[in-house]
């Protein structure tokens, strides 16, 4: 297994790899989210307090949970890049922030929506922890990804980010925690660990559960098409990539 | 213009159904950016070999 980890370092390896899995790793993906979408909008019941509305809960909850995920993922990668300085790392780490931000994103505006409809005549409310701190995320993965572009020196640059990804670590505990610490208008946690099976109904558990499935594989999937293009820009000099190019060319 | 009956959600269908849009909108940009992505790193390498090789002749 280690050596295997070793070897996905390379990344002739890593560009082989991935091209295998990918086409698996998409279907997967497009299925998870088609089946999830329509059990989610068509199938499980409406909430006996929230009605319809709950129907929002099968898109928030996957992507403000992977908004963290990735950042974690980002950050972690951002370590092995500073002590290490795998190149691969350094990619995978540049990668994962247009993702994250996106997955934060439509985690504040489906979350901004379901808030409407629950606390009443507002869509945001500045006060509110668990608010600010998941907007504090979208701008720092928007540092992370003005950083990494602002310099010519993408090594350089990697390094740089590798640090703010890691400083903004700090922020993970506090968007987790934000609704136990503080007063907060958003709910209490519901998702974690084996606390979802007593919380959640089988009939809205499982659509939420292939969602969840369906949002990690989609970051699989962008996660390693944003990768391998990043790795053909920054070996575009080498035999590996004008031999893959060539590949790719003949018929 | 009325929405199909297995659309309707009531009187919240404008904010379940503008959620679900603007995810899949985000979702497909990704997607659609990373695949374009790696094809247009292929096409410009395979432009600079065949530039190169054009050279060596």
């Amino acid at each position: 297994m280690w050596v295997w980890f070793h070897k996905l370092g390379s990344p002739p390896y890593f560009f082989r790899f991935s091209g295998i899995v990918l086409p698996y790793l998409a279907v997967a993906c497009l299925l998870s989210l088609c089946i999830g979408v329509y059990w989610g909008l068509f199938i499980a019941p409406p909430d006996y307090q929230q009605s319809e509305t709950v129907r929002i809960m099968y898109i928030h909850v996957p992507a403000a949970m992977f908004s963290m995920s990735i950042y974690i993922v980002m950050a972690l990668a951002g370590a092995v890049t500073l002590i290490w300085r795998i190149k691969l790392a350094e990619l995978i780490a540049a990668a994962s922030a247009p993702i994250g931000a996106s997955y934060t994103f439509i985690a504040l505006v489906t979350g901004s929506l379901w808030g409407r409809t629950a606390w009443g005549n507002t869509y945001w409310e500045w006060s509110d922890p668990r608010l600010m701190s998941e907007l504090v995320l979208f701008f720092l993965y928007l540092g992370y990804i003005a950083l990494y572009y602002a310099s010519e020196d993408r090594r350089g640059a990697a390094r740089a980010a590798a640090v703010l990804a890691l400083v903004g670590l700090v922020n993970i505990p506090i968007i987790h925690y934000s609704v136990e610490w503080w007063t907060s208008l958003h709910q209490g946690s519901t998702t974690r660990g084996t606390q979802i099976a007593a919380t959640v109904h089988p009939s809205m558990r499982y659509p939420l559960f292939i969602m969840m499935l369906g949002f990690a594989l989609f970051y699989a999937v962008t996660l390693m098409k944003n990768t391998r293009s990043m790795l053909l820009a920054s070996e575009r000099n080498n035999a590996w990539v004008k031999e893959v190019v060539s590949q790719h060319e003949s018929p | 213009m009325s929405l199909p009956e297995w659309l309707n959600f009531g009187k919240w269908t404008p904010f379940i159904l503008a959620s679900y849009v603007i995810t899949a909108i985000v979702l497909l940009a990704n997607i659609v950016m990373s695949y374009r992505s790696e094809k247009r790193q292929l096409r410009e390498i395979a432009l600079k070999l065949r530039r190169e090789n054009r050279g060596k002749q």
